[in-house]
């Protein structure tokens, strides 16, 4: 077994990745033209790499996110936290209790409040909308 | 002078052809692997290649061009740069651009000496575009 024919494991960028399969190639090889980017064989060791480097991004996030003190996404940490029995608060939009009359100047049958129709208040000189 | 027979440079073939008999992969060796390496420079557009945007040329773009000989010599240019830059076994002599308007193509002959290998090649394609 040649000494460098061992591929490093520990490369995470594609860079790095691509060098180790070429150096895996030059010592292991009947194919010549790997450090030439036009080559047939240069193509397929991009191919290789990416897919390399998306799989270890892949699994990097993956691990990340399976830990609370590593986890980045939002729904990840909620999910942590509910396994030590605490829902996390975040921030909450206000709530009103309105009560609405109405004094029609005739007769309708029927009143009808359209939803999402806004109401303005003031509190303490500040403009608030529901 | 006798043609120098050793393989200095061999690549897979793009159609990953293999052989009947033993099932190994045919090569490309020398001569034929430079000219393949060309032609894929020469077909691969920036950005193409993953990590690599500069790698390629933009001949393709080239191709929607009106039909001028500011364009031939626009497209001699990329050509030229792309073997300079990316293609260090060769030394090139000549770039011919032959406009072609009835086919609506470019014919393209390269003329470049393989460092480390005897004689000239010539590499001969149609350029045109498909859509």
């Amino acid at each position: 077994m040649a000494a460098n024919s061992a591929t490093s494991v520990v490369s995470l960028d594609f860079t790095t990745i691509k060098d180790n399969l070429i150096n895996y190639l030059r010592s292991n090889s009947s194919i010549k033209d790997y450090d030439y980017e036009g080559s047939n064989i240069n193509t397929v060791l991009d191919v290789l790499s990416y897919n390399t480097y998306l799989n270890n991004f892949y699994i990097n996030m993956l691990a990340n996110e399976m830990f609370l003190d590593t986890a980045q996404i939002k729904d990840s940490i909620i999910s942590h936290a509910k396994e030590l029995n605490y829902v996390p608060r975040s921030v909450q939009s206000s709530k009103a209790i309105v009560n609405v009359k109405v004094i029609p100047t005739n007769s309708p049958g029927s009143i009808t409040l359209n939803k999402w129709t806004k109401f303005s208040t003031s509190i303490d000189g500040v403009t608030k909308t529901f | 002078m006798a043609r120098n027979t050793l393989t200095i440079h061999s690549d897979i073939r793009s159609d990953l052809a293999v052989n009947p008999a033993t099932d190994d992969l045919l090569l490309l060796t020398n001569e034929n692997a430079v000219e393949q390496s060309i032609k894929n420079l020469l077909q691969t557009d920036f950005y193409e290649r993953p990590f690599q945007p500069t790698l390629g040329s933009n001949i393709r773009s080239l191709l929607f061009e009106l039909d001028t000989p500011q364009t031939a010599y626009n497209l001699k240019e990329a050509i030229i740069k792309t073997i300079e830059n990316f293609e260090p076994r060769c030394q090139l002599i000549d770039v011919i651009i032959e406009s072609d308007p009835d086919r609506n193509a470019y014919n393209c002959y390269i003329t470049y000496n393989i460092i480390g290998d005897q004689g000239e090649f010539t590499t001969e394609f149609v350029l045109s575009r498909i859509r």
